[in-house]
Parts: structure tokens; C-alpha cells; sequence
């Protein structure tokens, strides 16, 4: 009998040798190898070895200066932790602040300094020559103007490198500037008291109810851990939180009560909640009859309020009456605070809301007692110091050399407002700032100067703390050669020793703070504080807060002088009662449509992001970028739009191109456009410089450009 | 698979009320356990994020709008995990000790069933080389191992972390860690205190009081795969809509 192989025979020898082995080990194993080659990427980073340290700063990344623990192996911070206990932010670090460290490294850092050639285009020089040309620009604006024809435009006022600008300046007949920041408004709360006013706080932890008009309360506004404290704690405990916003932000959202304004009406309803407070006596009676110097007579305050009954304030800013009586009695049952907010991309708001919204604190008898708005002691200062003014009180075209500190700001300024204040034909900039910043795309020149976490400087005083506190950014990376510090600019210019180091001015002030003997010093490492006393040389103070330390004042009784409702400002005294020639919401929403561009709290558009940040944008959208513009499907409707639609929104200077995001929590015939990030903040190699919201607004009249009269037009590809 | 009782079940109670969608988790999260940025132009759905935070709405308007974020990581399933069956390369691992559901890198060859499997969204492909600005390497954290292009990738409960706790526990003679040594990076970083984690096995512990409580529901609770990220929220459309409908899709979380 023969052995035959027949054809189908072996078809099946096969076929069942390829099912046998499927369902083996074996082809799995190979598979399981040939995995193993997609280990061989074409790249691989070295990840850092070494020795592990565990140091103590603050973060210089926003006026919170939240206490940092930061993890270093061999020298590289490679994470970076809260301070649980730290007496500001109580353990708190933002998604910023976490991730701070990558600023170092970011691909926008400016490594040589620039100068703007006669052709226009923008070429690397050595740092001799830059400083050169800086000195020969400052005695031609000496020569060639007078008081404020050289300022400074200082990105984190108050700090001991500010009165080393203002000694500088001083010297020039120059003018200080104070960079815009969440609070800035404080100070037109001491412009309305008579006479000299010390350093103001808002005790928004021991208030009963908060009145924010667009703060970003619980946002991370003031110490970073305020805002995460008034939603941890119980509702017995927290104040009660009014949101007076048009814009449907987290804070909004997450508000006890969200009053959904109409856009740019906060004046009439803060003077709106003063009718009530006024005709139904709910103001502090004692203090009122004492000090206000402007409630009666002609013109005077009461009579202004008279003119904003309930009902034409709800015709208005289109919240109904009997809320804004709720919201008027719920103030007047206990100390209050009032924050007119400064949004990051928005900006603050304008002259006559601000001073109508502190007229409320000073009616309530807030200013000067535990919960309302509070006096910080000062450390006392040497020396001859030029005038601190805000930009809008800069006259248009005075400035003939503006020099621009490189701190990180927390918010952003349309380029128009900048360049009005220029010299027309003779005005520069120079840029101190380490990174390409889309507000000083203009700069004349720039230099280089360090990161936040390269250089030593003080963290700053939060909006919310009751008492003055010191503490330092200690640095945890080295500071590359290319950068320098901006006072060491300074004294080059100077060719003279009558700028201090930043060193020398921070061992002066913690000098002083000892010789003072108030106050605690909080030690990280132990999570404690111990009183100044217990330090008994200045060497060891410094070398608490060389540790990471924060020394706390202790808070003042602070009587609230004689003050005026209205302000000292005649313009603004005038303007207060125009606010009632505005239309009515159903006015409104026949007219065309309005921008109003905002920034996010920790991200304010400018400037540039750690690329992580991008986790929340752009790859999730958790956070819409300036690429989106959110709108009510009503008005979207009206318009032809429907989600995901592009289009252009014109206004007289200029027009952006966005995507169309429905949101029904919108007011009518709004669109709100985020000031960033733009394109190339996070780093990416292929940015595409884009227009931003702020290009758009023209700032004419109030350095207001939180609403903006805009187009909504359809884009045709 | 079969139900394994774990010695020690980690898990996470996230309180949706307390969450404001500030995004520090995210940004933690990426920092702690190296996760590459993907390139500019990238679909939103490429992201690598291995907690997201969702933006959901009642879609109603003023005063009647509200809204909710929605923290989503892998919810690491106690029963039938559906991304362990699937995987033709064992790369899925669960834990028996602690319940952890783990990715192994090495072994996964991209093919994706497990994404395809899971109803939470919550895995992520490597479509790039993971890249960091020059120089930058130097700060990642160095307990972790970054992925490579063409893997799958996940939520591991911060496993560096877990190791570093073990190890420093067995440094000083302990077989067992305290639950104050270990923590996820997310749960640190979230400033309003909305995310609890800890062992679930341990009745005595903070995350098993508040995931036993009446407001604690899991995502998708139907479908029985027993996940270990609990949710509290006293908003019932939020409720209703975590746990009846689908989850929303990658890159639509403004609806």
C-alpha cells in the first residue's frame, strides 16, 4: 500500500498548522518581540539623576506669591509642590505655578539683545552695545523733554525693586508707572479718602458678603488659596458670594448668586444699590455723618443716587428690581467686601464704576474694620522716590523713553494704549523682559533679563491680605549668561553706584523688618511660625527667608479718615450720572453686537505659557483660546452662525478670525474672545503670529476696553 | 476574568460641586508621570491627558444655566475590566494586590482594542514622538519613564509614586505603606479639595466614608465593571447624566 500526498491532503496539513499555531503561545511571543523594537523611537530624553534636594521660595509668577516646595535632582527642579500651612496660600499652587519651571527653557526666550534697525527688521546686538544705545536714548529724552518724559513701566509695583526704579528715576525727573494687576483698583479707593492713605487690603476671609464686580474671586484672585478657601469652607462659614459679571466665567458659575449684567453697566448698578442703602438708611449712619464730605447739598452724593431708583436701574443692566434690593440688604448686614476686578485680558473697569463701587465699602462703613477693607502697617523707606502714577494718568505722547520691567504682569494691555502715551516721532521702548511678548512686538529695543525662577526678588503682597508680608523668590535654576538682572541695566546706564543690587535692596528691607520687631516668621520646613522676636540678629532673618520663610505684620487698628462718595477726580464727578444716558437691555439687543475680551486667571495672554499648559487648551478645550469666540445660540441665530461656523468680528482698528461656540449662558448680542493664549505661546515650532482681541479696542477715551462696538461677519473661504 | 479581592482597593471619590474646573490636575498629572505636549494642530481628541477634565452643561439658559466639570480619569474597574480582555499582548495589568490597572508600555503594540473597549474614554495613543522643548529634559520627573510613539497609555494612580512609597517603606523594615505616604498627584495639586483618594478597603478611611455615602455614584454604573473613581454630587442632571447616557465625546466638551 502506497503513501500518497494528494493535493487536499496537503491544503489540510496546512491550513491546520496555521489554525494549531494561532491558537499557540508562539505567534503572541513573536508579536510580543517585535513590540519590544517600538522601544527604539527616534528619541529619548535623559531623564535627570543625581542628587534629590527638597528647597523653599515663592512663586514670582503672579501677585499670589504662593509658597513653593521644590523637589531638585542634581540640581534640576523637577517638581514643584504647595506648602501646606503657608500663611497666604495655605498649600496652594496653581496649574501655572506648577508648572513655572519650563518657563526657563521656553522656546520664545529671548537669548541676545534686539534692536530695531533703520530698515525696520529686528537684528541681534552685543549687551555693550545695547546699553550704550540706551544711555544715548535716555540723555536725548533728557534733553528733549521735561517732568515724565522717561518712565518705567513697572509689571509688579511695590515691590523693594520698585523704589529702587523710583530713586532711579527720581534722579531723571522721571515718572514710575504702575503696571496693571488685579489690584490696582484699591488705589481709587485711596484716592477718595482725604489725605494721606496708607496701604490698603481687602479682608475678604472675615467678610460677610463679597460684592465682586468681575473679580475672579474664585479663580485664584489675591493669595492663592482664597479662592479654594471660600468653596472648602462651610456654608455657615464662607461669605456670600455676589458675581456682578456679564460673562459666564467659573467664578460666575460657581457664585452663591450670579447677577448676569448687561455689558458696562456696573456704575448704574453700584450707584443702584446705593439708592437703597441711602433711602432706606441702611448705610453706617455714625460714620457717614463724621466723615463723608460730599452726602448733601447740591450735586452732592445723595442726590445722585436718588436719580438710580430700582426700576431704572433694572431697565438698564437687565437685572430685575427686587434682586438688587435682596442683593442692597444682604450688604448692609455685616462688613463687606467690594472688589471692582481687573480681568487679565478685559482690563479694569472704568473710572466712575470704580469709584461708585467703593462709595459702597465707605456707605457700609467698611474701610477700616475686620472684614472690609483694611490698613497695612509700612516699613518705613529712605531715600527720594519718583511719582508712582498708573498709565491712564499718563498724558498722551509725553513719554520719550519708556522702559518696560520684565515681571510677569497677570494682565494684559492693548498695544494702542501703550504707544498713545509715546512721543509721537522721538518715543522708544526698551524692553526688559525675557521673552517675546505680543505687547511689545513694537519694543525698540529689548534685553534680556531673567525668569521668574532664575532670579531673586520678593514675592509681593496679595489684594487680600490683612497685614504686609516679605517674602522671596529664592532662585531654583541658574540664570543663563545672556540674561541680566533689570537693575544691573539700570546702574550700566547709570555709570554710577546710585543703583543698589537687588540683593543689597532686599537685605535692607528684611533689615528694617527686624529692626521693627513686629510680627512672625513662617518656617516651611516645620510648617510653623515663630515671633521676630526670637530672631535675634538680622543674619538670621535673612536666612529664614533665604529658606523660604514669610514674615507676617501684625495688623493695624486703622480709623477711616474724612472721605468723599464721589472722589476728588471733577471728570469722574461728572461722569457718574451720564451712566444713566445708557440704553436699555431691550435697546440693546437691536444694536450690533459687542466684544468683550477676558483673560484666564493664570494664563493671560501676552505672554508665553509652559508648553503643558496647552493640556487645558488646545488639547481638551477646557479653556477656549483667542481662536474661539463664544456667543447665545439666539443671537449666533440672528446672525446665520452655528457651532463650529468661522467668522470675523471687525471693529474700527481690525479684525480676527474665530470659531463659533454656542453657549446659551450668554448674554444677547455679546461675543466674548479670550486674550489668548495665542498660537505660539506654548512653544510650538510652527507659530502663526494671529491678531489678538486686543489689538482691536482703540482705548479713546477712559483706558476701558472691556466693551467693544464690533461686527460679527460671515467668513467665506 | 474572575472577581479578585484585593488586599488593599485604591481608589478616588471626586467631588463634582467642589470641582471648578481650574485644570490643575491635568497640568499635575502630566508634570508627575511625564506626559508629552502633542504637536500645535493636533485634533482635540489626540490630547494625552490622563485625567481630562469634561465642561458639561445643562444647556439651559440664564438663570436657569448650569454647569458641571467632570474630572475623568481611568476609572480602574474591579470586574470584567474591559480593556484587560481585549488586550492581545497581556499589556494590561490589574494589580491583585491593590487593584491598580496598569499599562505596561513595553509590551502593548499599539493596536488600540483596549481604547476601543473602554467606555470612559480614558486611554490615550501616542500618534507622536513625544518631544519636550530642548533642555527641558532635565526637569521631567525622573521616576517615570516616558512612553514611546505607538503605545497606549493611561491613569496608573501615579505608580512612581506607589513605588517611591514602597521602597522607602521597605527602607525602614515595613511590609506595608501608611496612607499618608502615598498620594496621586492629581488629588495633591486640586486646590478646592475635590479629589479624595485612598484605599477603599479601609472602611476607616476618609475615600471609603464618603464612596459609601448617599451622594457617591460610579460612571456608567450599569454596565458593571465596578470602577473605583466614585463621584459626589448633589446636582441630579449631573447625576442622571453621568450615569445613564454615554459619555461625551473627546473634544466636545463645550456643548
Amino acid at each position: 500500500m502506497g503513501f500518497s500526498v494528494k493535493r487536499r491532503d496537503f491544503l489540510g496539513l496546512v491550513g491546520g498548522g496555521a489554525i494549531g499555531a494561532a491558537l499557540s503561545p508562539a505567534p503572541w511571543k513573536g508579536l510580543d518581540d517585535i513590540a519590544i523594537w517600538t522601544q527604539n523611537w527616534s528619541w529619548k530624553p535623559r531623564l535627570p539623576r543625581g542628587p534629590v534636594e527638597v528647597a523653599f521660595t515663592h512663586c514670582g509668577l503672579c501677585p499670589a506669591g504662593c509658597g513653593l516646595k521644590v523637589r531638585s535632582v542634581g540640581g534640576n527642579p523637577v517638581s514643584i509642590h504647595g506648602v501646606p500651612g503657608h500663611p497666604s496660600s495655605t498649600g496652594f499652587v496653581c496649574a501655572l505655578g506648577l508648572a513655572g519651571r519650563y518657563f526657563s527653557y521656553h522656546p520664545s526666550r529671548i537669548v541676545e539683545p534686539t534692536i530695531v534697525g533703520t530698515s525696520g527688521q529686528r537684528r541681534g546686538i552685543s549687551r555693550k552695545a545695547a546699553v550704550r544705545q540706551l544711555g544715548d536714548w535716555l540723555d536725548k529724552a533728557r534733553s528733549g523733554g521735561g517732568h515724565g518724559s522717561v518712565a518705567i513701566l513697572d509689571n509688579h509695583p511695590g515691590r523693594v525693586r520698585s523704589l529702587a526704579y523710583r530713586g532711579w528715576l527720581a534722579t531723571l525727573d522721571g515718572v514710575h508707572i504702575k503696571g496693571l494687576r488685579e489690584d490696582t483698583p484699591i488705589n481709587r479707593l485711596r484716592t477718595m479718602l482725604d489725605g494721606p492713605a496708607p496701604e490698603l487690603g481687602l479682608d475678604i476671609a472675615r467678610a460677610r458678603t463679597v460684592l465682586s464686580f468681575g473679580a475672579p474671586v474664585l479663580e485664584g484672585l489675591g493669595s492663592g488659596g482664597a479662592g479654594a478657601h471660600l468653596r472648602g469652607r462651610s456654608d455657615t462659614e464662607k461669605p456670600y458670594i455676589v458675581q456682578i459679571e456679564t460673562r459666564p466665567s467659573r467664578t460666575a458659575r460657581g457664585a452663591d448668586l450670579w447677577l448676569r449684567i448687561a455689558p458696562g453697566t456696573e456704575t448704574v448698578l453700584a450707584l443702584g444699590l446705593a439708592n437703597i442703602l441711602v433711602s432706606e438708611g441702611l448705610y453706617d449712619k455714625e460714620i457717614i455723618a463724621q466723615q463723608a464730605l460730599d452726602l448733601d447739598g447740591p450735586g452732592g452724593y445723595r442726590e445722585l443716587v436718588a436719580r438710580f431708583s430700582p426700576k431704572q436701574v433694572s431697565r438698564i443692566t437687565g437685572i430685575d428690581a427686587a434682586t438688587i434690593k435682596k442683593v442692597a440688604r444682604r450688604f448692609a448686614s455685616g462688613p463687606a467686601v467690594v472688589i471692582p476686578g481687573v480681568d487679565p485680558g478685559g482690563g479694569p473697569l472704568s473710572a466712575e464704576a470704580q469709584t461708585a463701587a467703593f462709595s459702597l465699602s465707605l456707605l457700609n462703613g467698611d474701610v477700616g474694620r475686620p472684614g472690609g477693607v483694611v490698613a497695612r502697617r509700612a516699613i518705613p523707606q529712605e531715600g527720594q522716590l519718583a511719582d508712582t502714577v498708573e498709565l491712564a494718568d499718563v498724558p498722551d505722547g509725553s513719554i520719550r523713553l519708556l522702559i518696560v520691567d520684565g515681571a510677569a504682569g497677570g494682565c494684559a494691555m492693548p498695544t494702542s494704549l501703550l504707544k498713545r502715551k509715546l512721543n509721537p516721532s522721538e518715543g522708544r521702548v526698551v524692553s526688559l523682559s525675557p521673552f517675546e511678548r505680543s505687547a511689545l512686538h513694537g519694543a525698540d529695543l529689548v534685553i534680556p533679563s531673567t525668569t521668574p525662577f532664575e532670579n531673586i526678588d520678593e514675592a509681593g503682597v496679595p489684594i487680600d491680605a490683612p497685614v504686609d508680608s516679605m517674602g522671596l523668590t529664592v532662585p531654583s535654576m541658574r540664570a543663563p549668561d545672556y540674561s541680566v538682572d533689570s537693575l544691573s541695566v539700570l546702574s550700566m546706564v547709570a555709570k554710577s553706584s546710585v543703583v543698589p543690587t537687588i540683593t543689597e535692596l532686599l537685605r535692607g528691607r528684611s533689615d528694617r523688618i527686624h529692626a521693627g520687631g513686629r510680627g512672625s516668621v513662617f518656617d516651611p520646613s516645620k510648617g510653623e511660625s515663630v515671633p521676630l522676636t526670637e530672631f535675634q540678629t538680622n543674619g538670621d532673618l535673612w536666612r529664614a527667608l533665604m529658606g523660604g520663610g514669610l514674615w507676617t505684620d501684625t495688623s493695624a487698628a486703622f480709623t477711616c479718615p474724612p472721605f468723599r462718595l464721589m472722589g476728588a477726580n471733577a471728570a469722574i464727578r461728572d461722569r457718574l450720572p451720564q451712566a444713566l444716558e445708557q440704553p436699555s437691555t431691550a435697546d440693546r439687543q437691536a444694536r450690533e453686537i459687542v466684544l468683550m475680551p477676558f483673560g484666564w486667571r493664570d494664563a493671560p495672554g501676552d505672554g508665553p505659557l509652559p508648553p503643558v499648559m496647552a493640556k487645558l487648551f488646545r488639547e481638551t478645550r477646557l479653556r477656549l483660546d483667542s481662536r474661539f469666540a463664544t456667543i447665545c445660540p439666539k443671537t449666533a441665530g440672528e446672525l446665520g452662525f452655528a457651532q463650529g461656523d468661522k467668522a470675523s468680528i471687525k471693529t474700527s482698528l481690525g479684525s480676527i478670525t474665530v470659531e463659533v461656540v454656542l453657549d446659551p449662558a450668554v448674554v444677547d448680542g455679546v461675543v466674548h474672545v479670550a486674550v489668548g493664549p495665542s498660537t505660539e505661546a506654548f512653544g510650538d515650532a510652527s507659530p502663526g503670529k494671529g491678531d489678538q482681541p486686543l489689538d482691536l479696542p482703540s482705548c479713546k477715551n477712559d483706558d476701558c476696553w472691556r466693551v467693544i462696538p464690533a461686527k460679527m461677519l460671515e467668513v467665506v473661504s | 476574568m474572575t472577581k479578585t479581592t484585593p488586599k488593599k482597593r485604591y481608589g478616588m471619590v471626586i467631588d463634582i460641586d467642589r470641582c471648578d474646573g481650574c485644570g490643575a490636575c491635568m497640568v499635575a498629572c502630566s508634570l508627575e508621570n511625564n506626559v508629552s505636549v502633542v504637536p500645535a494642530g493636533a485634533a482635540p481628541h489626540r490630547g494625552l491627558t490622563w485625567i481630562r477634565v469634561y465642561s458639561v452643561t445643562n444647556k439651559k439658559e440664564y438663570p436657569d444655566s448650569d454647569t458641571a466639570y467632570l474630572p475623568v480619569s481611568c476609572q480602574h474597574c474591579g470586574n470584567e475590566t474591559p480593556c484587560v480582555g481585549v488586550c492581545p499582548q497581556s499589556a494590561v495589568d490589574v494589580d491583585p494586590k491593590n487593584g491598580i490597572v496598569s499599562q505596561i508600555p513595553e509590551r502593548c503594540m499599539g493596536c488600540r482594542y483596549c481604547m476601543v473597549a473602554c467606555p470612559y474614554h480614558a486611554r490615550y495613543f501616542n500618534w507622536w514622538d513625544p518631544e519636550w522643548p530642548e533642555g527641558t529634559e532635565h526637569l521631567l520627573n525622573p521616576g517615570v519613564t516616558p512612553r514611546m510613539r505607538g503605545v497606549v497609555e493611561k491613569c496608573n494612580f501615579c505608580h512612581g509614586r506607589h513605588h517611591a512609597a514602597q521602597e522607602r517603606a521597605a527602607s525602614e523594615g515595613r511590609s506595608e505603606i501608611e496612607p499618608n505616604e502615598y498620594q496621586t498627584a492629581c488629588a495633591e495639586a486640586c486646590p478646592n479639595g475635590a479629589i479624595t483618594f485612598g484605599d477603599l478597603a479601609d472602611k476607616n478611611s476618609e475615600v471609603a466614608k464618603l464612596a459609601a455615602g448617599p451622594e457617591s455614584f460610579q460612571l456608567l454604573k450599569s454596565l458593571g465593571t465596578e470602577p473605583k473613581i466614585y463621584y459626589l454630587t448633589q446636582r441630579g442632571w449631573v447625576r442622571d447624566m453621568a450615569t445613564r447616557t454615554p459619555l461625551i465625546s473627546k473634544g466636545q466638551s463645550h456643548d
